[in-house]
């Protein structure tokens, strides 16, 4: 029997995100933008998702007069994630 | 990237990916660090023990603040390199704590030398023998660790030796525990940037 996976992760963009947050204790949204080469509307939309789960905690700070959103993950962000990486590999293994 | 549903062959190459390149990107070359700290510190010991030698004047002493100024100018730009890079890791965070706090124990130590008589050198060496061996087990490097245990084991004989010999044990003490492992680690930074 599988494992249903996560349908929050199971999109590329969020799933890069967490991939990248789950390394680091936080990245900022230019940085996140960056890596993911995403747009930043769609990134914008996404972390949202993923705040609005619990996955992720974002906080909008200043870095002298320019704002700053900077994104950690939460224990439930690394639940989640540990246990999608566990899913996926009964998906491969069983193949 | 998109907001596209990926197959489990893709999510996990995807995972894998995207640590790799983040880890790979965040890789700093933590040798630089040890190398500015070791040659400024060898370098200020050995004119501090040749202004003494040479001269007797212990207002030489005072050299041993430029060590001090270097390391606030140097550490204040790398902060701000790091916050322009956009993120921070555990390991950042964790180093930064171990020499903010044995840092600031040196410095508090070196004022209170001015006033009282300390074995400063022996417990100098101590601290930062204590930082070296800290960040070789952070940065899973065991020279540095090695050299780190090296500079603790030998920290005594700071105290047993007399006269401005100290001075030239506490130089050694810090090319043996910052400098070699400095370059070793800026190796090995420059060998996994090539691969």
């Amino acid at each position: 029997m599988f494992q249903a996976l996560d349908p929050l992760l199971h999109s590329e963009l969020r799933l890069a995100v967490m991939s990248i947050l789950v390394g680091v204790e936080q990245a900022d949204f230019v940085f996140l933008r960056t890596e993911t080469n995403a747009t930043a509307g769609n990134l914008s939309v996404q972390l949202d998702k993923l705040q609005k789960a619990g996955y992720i905690a974002i906080e909008k700070t200043f870095k002298g007069k320019m704002p700053r959103t900077v994104c950690r993950i939460t224990p439930a962000g690394i639940a989640a994630f540990e246990a999608y990486v566990e899913a996926l590999k009964g998906y491969i293994d069983a193949r | 990237m998109k907001d596209r549903k990926l197959n489990e062959a893709e999510s996990l190459d995807l995972i894998a990916t995207m640590i790799r390149q983040t880890r790979d990107r965040l890789t700093e070359n933590n040798g630089r660090h040890f190398l500015v700290m070791g040659y400024t510190t060898v370098a200020v010991s050995l004119a501090v023990w040749l202004g003494l030698t040479r001269t007797g004047d212990h207002r030489w002493n005072w050299l041993w603040f430029a060590i001090l100024l270097v390391w606030l100018g140097y550490s204040s730009a790398n902060g701000w390199f790091r916050a322009a890079r956009g993120t921070r890791t555990y390991v950042d965070r964790a180093i930064g704590c171990v020499w903010g706090t044995l840092g600031a124990a040196s410095f508090i130590v070196t004022l209170l030398a001015l006033f009282r008589p300390i074995p400063i050198l022996f417990v100098i060496v101590l601290l930062m023998g204590a930082g070296s061996m800290m960040t070789g087990l952070l940065l899973r490097f065991h020279p540095l660790t090695g050299t780190g245990v090296f500079a603790l084991l030998l920290s005594p004989f700071c105290v047993l030796l007399r006269g401005p010999e100290t001075i030239l044990l506490f130089a050694a003490i810090f090319a043996v525990m910052m400098i070699v492992p400095g370059h070793l680690l800026s190796c090995r930074f420059r060998r996994s940037k090539k691969a």
